[in-house]
């Protein structure tokens, strides 16, 4: 720049050096290149979150702790993982799901933030064998259901809708009990629960059936 | 001029009374599945049986929910193996060769003084009970007084079957036959029962279900015929609409009478029979949203 005593120079103005004063001087850019330059890198960042986040939502990557491959092994088993049409499910599906609606992106954000816990289990060991693991088993389910409740089952209801079922397909007694379901408000995971990993909700009505018993012992 | 007088009352009173063109009476399909040692109590166990809070708060018949899927619970009774979510067989030692159900057609008109009910069905297989060598197949009816014994409303004939019978899980006495809680008779809470019986010289049964089973003392049953074809059984019951013994329901029109079928074929005797879920049977009603409903055709 000229030394004409009348501009002064942008490294006099911001005279840090190195990479913060490179921050933080501003750029010679016209607004138009600046907008253009930022909705790029904001599409790569965005990107990158995105597959960052799908890339830990992948069963590989859950199963990675081996702790998770004693509820996958049993998911195996069950119809939402093999059946007849070859529809299937992994662990994001029902554990970290947001739906098809645009504004749950947030939900998903913060179950994956809230999935930070898991790390901190992992490294204390909270069910690092088998034994711990079923020890355990009722507690992280009733965290899991209760997720879902609050959700209304949003879970289920990302591939399952009251309105779509076909009675012809189902069995009276399935007809009957959804039917019950839509009158009561009922949502779905209230009746099922232990579709997709070893049932452990008979131990949940047998807590609740117990905790009925001490009140009804304590009435005078 | 007396002997006319007989001849036209009696050709009078058989066009009145006439057996029904079948024909022209509407078919219902029942299957009647093997039921094992699944009583009243074993229903109302909520452990065994998860619709225990239908049954009580909604008042879900049987039926409702199981009439499409009977036939399959009977073929798992019939394996040994246990149903839904009861962790317990429901039949620890089924009779070898048995099937889990029978397909009956079921019919049934009246006229103005008589009942008519006819069944068929094919004989499945043999097994290798034979428990009551005199009757090769029994077939009965069974039914209240139009809402008379209030459990059958929801279950037919369940209402009568219970734990402590013979051959069931807790019997004690193995003479105990079936009964009714609370029966009364004066009050028309039992129920009628009619059955034929295929033995050579058996004479049909007109008795009913109070605080035990009685076998006599009905005189509303005026016939009930069996014919087998090849594997193929027709039963046919005539009975008339007034109760005129003791143990005898009048059946009238408004009313609507719960009622059950039991078929013990193969020499089969107790509980080793098929059994329906509780159905309904009306005159001339129309009662459309049951599905369990049945609407008895006027000759």
């Amino acid at each position: 720049m000229k030394d004409d005593g009348k501009t002064v120079s942008k490294k006099s103005r911001y005279p840090r050096g190195g990479v913060s004063g490179w921050l933080m001087r501003p750029p010679k850019y016209s607004l138009l290149r600046a907008l253009t330059a930022g909705s790029i890198c904001g599409i790569l960042v965005w990107g990158g979150l995105n597959t960052a986040m799908e890339y830990s939502n992948r069963t590989e990557f859950c199963t990675s702790c081996h702790e998770m491959t004693i509820p996958d092994e049993e998911l195996k088993k069950t119809v939402h993982y093999k059946n007849r049409s070859g529809t299937t499910v992994s662990c994001a599906d029902c554990h970290v799901a947001s739906s098809k609606h645009p504004g749950d992106y947030a939900r998903k954000l913060t179950m994956k933030i809230l999935a930070a816990r898991d790390v901190i289990g992992k490294m204390t060991g909270v069910v690092d064998t088998p034994e711990k693991y079923e020890a355990h088993r009722l507690t992280m389910a009733k965290r899991v259901w209760a997720k879902m409740k609050e959700s209304d089952s949003q879970e289920c209801r990302n591939c399952h809708h009251y309105a779509t079922m076909d009675p012809a397909k189902q069995k009276d007694r399935s007809v009957v009990k959804h039917e019950g379901a839509v009158e009561d408000g009922k949502t779905c995971i209230e009746c099922h629960k232990g579709i997709a990993h070893k049932p452990v909700h008979q131990l949940l009505e047998q807590e609740e059936a117990a905790a009925a018993a001490a009140a009804a012992a304590k009435k005078p | 001029m007396k002997k006319m007088a007989v001849v036209l009352m009696l050709t009078l009173a058989g066009t009145v009374c006439a057996a029904p063109d079948w024909s022209k009476v509407p078919v219902r399909k029942i299957n009647l599945f093997y039921p094992g040692q699944a009583s009243l109590e074993w229903a109302m166990t909520k452990p065994d049986h998860s619709a225990v809070p239908d049954i009580v708060d909604k008042k879900r018949s049987c039926a409702k929910c199981h009439e499409g899927d009977a036939n399959e619970i009977g073929d798992k009774i019939v394996k040994g193996q246990p149903v839904g979510i009861s962790k317990k067989v429901i039949d620890p030692s089924p009779p070898k060769g048995k099937v889990g159900f029978t397909p009956v057609m079921f019919q049934t008109a009246y006229d103005a003084e008589r009942i008519y009910f006819r069944f068929d069905w094919t004989l499945a297989q043999a097994s290798d009970k034979k428990l009551d060598p005199k009757n090769e197949v029994k077939l009965t009816m069974m039914f209240d007084g139009g809402g008379t014994v209030e459990g059958s409303v929801l279950n037919g004939c369940w209402e009568t079957c219970h734990n402590d019978l013979r051959s069931m899980k807790d019997a004690k006495d193995d003479k105990k036959t079936k009964y009714i809680k609370g029966a009364d008779l004066a009050s028309g809470k039992f129920m009628d029962l009619i059955q034929y019986r295929s033995g050579k010289g058996e004479k049909p049964a007109d008795g009913y279900v109070a605080e035990g089973r009685e076998m006599e003392g009905g005189k509303s049953l005026i016939k009930a015929d069996g014919k087998k074809e090849g594997n193929k059984w027709v039963v046919t019951f005539e009975r008339s609409l007034a109760g005129l013994g003791k143990g005898d329901h009048t059946i009238a029109a408004g009313k609507v009478y719960n009622f059950g079928i039991a078929l013990h074929e193969d020499y089969s005797n107790a509980r080793f029979h098929y059994v329906s879920l509780g159905y309904q049977l009306g005159l001339d009603k129309a009662m459309p949203d049951v599905k369990n409903y049945i609407s008895v055709v006027k000759q």
